[in-house]
């Protein structure tokens, strides 16, 4: 897979998380959890990071996944006073 | 449980004063009022990506880091990122003076360099631009402490138990 299809992959598994998530995170099965997406599919939940990257790159090649934590951003402060955009 | 104390005094008398002068020293809170908790820390390539096939080149920075409470996530600067050729793992919303931003978040392993603190692996970090970070700078000499390039989040404080003493400008840290 060229570096290009893989953006396009990553931006595709992206795309899918953002329009899951309003759903997820009112099912308890999934808030809160590390869920691994790969071809815009969740192939996995987890409760810590550490775990769900174990089972991401033993499973995907390292631009065919992404990871996220299934929690809306307004439920926690992250303010980076000096950082800018 | 190691732990890292963070208290620096420096004193340097010129010219040097006669036998049996009295000298006072008083602690003050200026240091860390002014300046933060600074540290020093080492970034590299996150082990998991090791044992996979044609795994990248593991490179590794030594980099300033500030403790910084407002941060949700262990942040690194996008060139520290592009420097060890870290691979994108997700993205996240964060809240900058600028507003609101849409960054990657990465795999690291972290240590904690001259300190007993223990290092971590497989850690999931963020990323955002720091202003004054300079790249360059920082590999020429990682110790200069405003240069940081990290943004040590709640995520690293929530392993810690963190004594914060600043009236004498004293940091005890354990883990």
């Amino acid at each position: 897979m060229t570096a290009e299809n893989s953006k396009t992959q990553k931006q595709k598994n992206l795309s899918f998380f953002q329009k899951e998530l309003p759903t997820l995170i009112t099912d308890n099965v999934y808030h809160g959890k590390f869920i691994v997406i790969n071809d815009e599919k969740i192939k996995g939940a987890y409760d810590s990071f550490e775990s769900a990257l174990s089972f991401a790159v033993s499973h995907f090649s390292p631009n065919d996944f992404i990871i996220q934590q299934v929690i809306d951003d307004k439920e926690r402060i992250n303010f980076i006073r000096s950082a800018i955009a | 449980m190691s732990h890292q104390n963070f208290f620096n005094v420096g004193i340097n008398i010129t010219p040097a004063v006669q036998k049996g002068t009295t000298i006072g020293l008083q602690y003050t809170p200026t240091p860390l009022a002014h300046m933060g908790l600074n540290m020093l820390m080492e970034f590299s390539t996150a082990s998991a990506f090791l044992n996979v096939a044609n795994p990248p080149p593991r490179k590794n920075i030594a980099v300033m880091a500030h403790l910084d409470t407002g941060a949700s996530l262990t942040s690194i600067d996008h060139s520290i990122a592009a420097y060890l050729g870290l691979v994108s793992t997700g993205q996240q919303q964060i809240s900058t003076a600028s507003g609101f931003s849409v960054v990657n978040n990465y795999a690291a392993d972290i240590g904690f360099i001259g300190s007993q603190l223990k290092g971590i692996q497989n850690l999931q970090i963020s990323s955002c631009q720091l202003p004054h970070f300079n790249l360059q700078n920082c590999l020429a000499n990682p110790n200069l402490p405003m240069n940081f390039g990290v943004l040590i989040g709640r995520d690293l404080m929530s392993r810690w138990n963190i004594i914060w003493n600043g009236p004498t400008s004293t940091v005890f840290i354990a883990d």
